[in-house]
C-alpha cells in the first residue's frame, strides 16, 4: 500500500469504495458458481418426491431455472442489485423478509459479544503483555490459546448445563419471555427496552441474550487476547515509550496514557479481520440457543435443503461483509492517517 | 541434508526455552491422537455404530468409561474413532489445498502482471467472506454432486485453505524472486519453469509446514463446525461435532457425558495443533526473515496481512 502524506481521506473513501464493486461480483459469483453448476436440479433436491412433476415444473418456472445459466447468473445479479433475494422454497416467503425479522436479533448478539470479547481481549491482552513472562502472561496465553481451541457450540453447550440446567440462572434458549417484547424501534431488544423504558423487557432481554453474548464474546475474545498481547508489547518497546520512562514517568503511567492508548489503534483493524470470524460463530452459536437470527434461518434452511434459501442469505451475508469491511477500513484510516492510498 | 539438520538442531538450542516447551507439549498431545486415530478400532472397547449390547443414556461407568447416548453408542468409542476421521479429512483436505495454492502462488509471485492481480483480488474477496460458511456452501453443493462423506467434507475445507496456501506462497516468491541467486539463475539462462521449479521452489516451501500445523488446528475446527451443522460425513460414523449437536437435547435434560467428551477431544486436539503450529512459527520464523522475507519486495500487496488470524507474524514467543 503506497503511502502518501498527501492522500486525503475522502480520496482514501473513493478508491476504497470503487474497490467494493469487484469485491462483491467475485464474492457473488462464486456462491452461483458453487449453487448453481452443480448437477442436479434444486427443486427436487429440496422438495424431492413431496410434489408432483407438474407443480416442480410451475416452482421451476417461477423461478426463472429453466432458463439458460448465463441467463440466471444476469437475472441473480439483476435481483440482488435490487434487494430481492429470492423466495424460499420451503417457506415460500421472500427471503429478504426473513432477513428484515431476523437480522435485529443477529445484530444484537454480534454487538453484544463484540464488547465481551474486547473486555476479555483487551484486558487479558494488555495484563499479558505489561507483566510479560510472569505467571500472570503465562496463564493469558493458555486461556488464549483454550479459548481458540474450544469449538463455539461445545462452550455454549457446557455454559448452558451449568448455567442454565444445573444453576437455573439463566435460559437454556429464546431471545426473551413470551409476550414481553418491547415496542419495535430498532429491533434490538435491549436497546428497544430501554428507549421505552420498559424495564421488565429489559431484564428479560439480558436474561435471555447473556449465555449466548458470553459465549461468542469470549470464544472470540480468546484471538483478541493474542493480538492485543503482541501488539501492546511492541508498543512497550517503542522509543517514545523508553522515552516516557527516561524522563522519570512512572511505569504505571507510561503504561497507561502512553502505550496503552497507542497500542489500541491496531485494535480497530484486528476487530475488523476477526468480522467474519464473528458472523461465522454466531451461525453456530444462534444454533445452539435457538436465538431466532438469520444464522438459525441459515441452518433451518440447511435442514430443509432450501437452495433458494441458503443462496439469498449467503448472499446476504456477502454484502454485509464487503460493507462491514469497508467501514472498517475507513475507520482505520480515520484513526490512523498513515493508512491511505 | 545432513547440514539442514545440523542447522535445525542448533535452532532448536537457541530457541527460547518456553517455545521449546510449547513445541513439546503441542508434540505429545497431537502424538496421543494420532496414536488414537491409527490404533481406533485396537483402542475402542466398542464398534463405532454398535448399538447391540449397550445400555441407553448410562452415565460414565467402568464398562463404558464416558457413558453413552441416547441411540446406545458408547462415547468413548466413537471418540477415538472421532480421531481417526478427523486425521483423514484434515489430511486429505491440506492436500488438496496444498495442490492448488502451492502453485497458484508460485506461478502469480513469479509472474506477477494481470494474472497475480486477479488472482490476488479473488482471494482477498474469499478472504473477506466467513470461511465457515464458505465451507458450508460447498459442502451443501457438494452433497449433491458426490454425496456427504470424507472426500466431500475434506473437499469443502479446503476451499477455506487454497486462498491462505497461495497468499503465503505468492508473497514469499514475491521477495525470493529479487535474490541474487534467482537473478543469477536467469542471467545462465535458466527458464521460467526451472527458475520456478530449481531455485524458488525449494525456498517457498520451507513456510508450508507452519502453515500446514495451522491449518490443521482450524481445519478441525471447521469439520467440527460442518458435522455440528448436519454438513460433516456419513451418519454413523463417529464425527465429534455431529455427535454433540446430536447431544443438546440430552444437555437440556441434565445428561452432561454425551456433549462434554467429543468436545473435550477437539478442545484437545487443536489445542495440540495450535501449540505445535505456534512453537514451529517461532522458531521458524526469525530464519525466514533472516534469509530476506523483505516486506517492501512483496511490494504493493504486502501490507495485507499473510495469515492474520492464525500465526501472530511479528509476535511469536516475545
Amino acid at each position: 500500500m503506497a503511502r502518501g502524506p498527501g492522500g486525503s481521506l475522502a480520496r482514501y473513501f473513493v478508491t476504497r469504495l470503487a474497490l467494493v464493486v469487484p469485491m462483491l461480483v467475485i464474492l457473488l459469483t462464486t456462491t452461483f458458481l458453487l449453487l448453481r453448476v452443480a448437477p442436479g436440479d434444486p427443486v427436487t433436491a429440496t422438495l424431492g418426491d413431496r410434489v408432483s412433476e407438474a407443480r416442480a415444473d410451475a416452482i421451476r418456472r417461477s423461478l426463472g431455472l429453466n432458463r439458460p445459466l448465463w441467463r440466471q447468473y444476469v437475472d441473480y445479479l439483476d435481483h440482488v442489485v435490487h434487494g430481492d433475494f429470492g423466495k424460499a422454497i420451503t417457506t415460500n416467503r421472500p427471503v429478504s423478509s426473513t432477513i428484515a425479522d431476523r437480522f435485529p436479533a443477529t445484530l444484537e448478539l454480534t454487538l453484544a459479544a463484540l464488547l465481551v470479547a474486547i473486555a476479555v481481549g483487551v484486558g487479558i491482552g494488555a495484563l499479558s503483555a505489561r507483566f510479560r513472562d510472569t505467571p500472570m502472561d503465562v496463564g493469558g496465553r493458555i486461556l488464549g490459546i483454550l479459548l481458540y481451541a474450544a469449538p463455539i457450540f461445545w462452550l455454549g453447550i457446557m455454559l448452558q448445563l451449568l448455567f442454565a440446567v444445573k444453576l437455573g440462572w439463566f435460559p437454556t434458549g429464546g431471545r426473551i419471555a413470551p409476550f414481553s417484547e418491547p415496542r419495535s424501534i430498532t429491533g434490538l431488544y435491549t436497546v428497544d427496552a430501554l428507549l421505552t423504558g420498559n424495564w421488565p423487557a429489559l431484564g428479560s432481554a439480558l436474561r435471555y441474550l447473556a449465555l449466548p453474548a458470553f459465549t461468542l464474546g469470549v470464544a472470540i475474545g480468546g484471538i483478541f487476547i493474542r493480538l492485543v498481547r503482541v501488539n501492546m508489547i511492541q508498543t512497550l518497546k517503542a522509543d517514545y515509550v523508553e522515552a516516557a520512562r527516561a524522563r522519570g514517568i512512572p511505569e504505571r503511567q507510561v503504561v497507561l496514557r502512553h502505550a496503552f492508548r497507542n497500542a489500541l489503534v491496531p485494535v480497530v483493524t484486528i476487530v475488523g479481520l476477526q468480522f467474519a470470524l464473528l458472523l461465522s460463530g454466531a451461525v453456530l452459536t444462534e444454533t445452539t440457543f435457538t436465538w431466532p437470527g438469520i444464522g438459525l434461518s441459515l441452518y433451518q434452511f440447511l435442514q430443509d435443503r432450501d437452495y433458494i434459501g441458503v443462496q439469498g442469505l449467503v448472499t446476504f451475508y456477502a454484502l454485509f461483509v464487503v460493507v462491514v469491511s469497508l467501514l472498517i477500513d475507513v475507520v482505520s484510516a480515520w484513526v490512523d492517517p498513515r493508512i491511505r492510498y | 541434508m545432513s547440514g539442514r539438520w545440523q542447522k535445525l538442531k542448533a535452532l532448536w538450542a537457541s530457541a527460547h526455552p518456553t517455545a521449546r516447551h510449547i513445541i513439546v507439549a503441542g508434540a505429545v498431545i497431537t502424538l496421543v491422537f494420532v496414536v488414537l486415530a491409527l490404533f481406533a478400532p485396537l483402542l475402542a472397547p466398542y464398534g463405532e455404530a454398535q448399538f447391540q449390547g449397550i445400555p441407553q443414556l448410562q452415565p460414565p461407568s467402568a464398562r463404558h468409561l464416558f457413558g453413552t447416548t441416547n441411540l446406545r453408542y458408547d462415547v468413548f468409542s466413537r471418540v477415538i474413532f472421532g480421531a481417526r476421521l478427523a486425521f483423514e479429512v484434515v489430511v486429505l483436505s491440506t492436500v488438496v489445498a496444498m495442490f492448488i495454492g502451492v502453485p497458484l502462488g508460485l506461478v502469480a509471485g513469479y509472474s506477477g502482471g494481470r494474472l497475480d492481480r486477479a488472482l490476488v483480488m479473488v482471494t482477498d474477496a474469499m478472504y473477506a467472506f466467513p470461511s465457515l460458511l464458505l465451507a458450508i456452501v460447498a459442502a451443501f453443493a457438494l452433497r449433491r454432486w458426490v454425496g456427504q462423506g470424507v472426500p466431500a467434507a475434506a473437499l469443502s475445507i479446503s476451499v477455506i485453505y487454497v486462498p491462505q496456501y497461495f497468499r503465503v506462497v505468492r508473497n514469499h516468491t514475491l521477495s525470493v524472486r529479487e535474490e541474487t541467486f534467482v537473478e543469477a539463475a536467469r542471467a545462465l539462462g535458466a527458464s521460467r519453469s526451472t527458475t520456478i521449479a530449481r531455485y524458488i521452489f525449494p525456498n517457498v516451501i520451507q513456510s508450508v509446514p507452519v502453515i500446514f500445523t495451522l491449518n490443521a488446528a482450524d481445519a478441525i475446527l471447521t469439520l467440527a463446525a460442518l458435522g455440528f451443522l448436519g454438513y460433516g460425513v456419513h451418519v454413523p460414523s463417529a464425527e465429534w461435532g455431529y455427535d454433540i449437536s446430536k447431544a443438546i437435547s440430552d444437555a437440556a435434560s441434565g445428561f452432561w457425558w454425551t456433549s462434554l467428551f467429543p468436545g473435550l477431544a477437539i478442545l484437545g486436539l487443536t489445542t495440540g495443533l495450535t501449540l505445535l503450529g505456534e512453537g514451529i512459527n517461532d522458531l521458524v520464523n526469525p530464519l525466514l526473515r533472516r534469509r530476506g522475507f523483505r516486506r517492501g519486495a512483496a511490494g504493493r500487496h504486502a501490507a495485507t496481512t499473510v495469515l492474520p488470524d492464525v500465526v501472530p507474524v511479528e509476535g511469536g514467543t516475545e
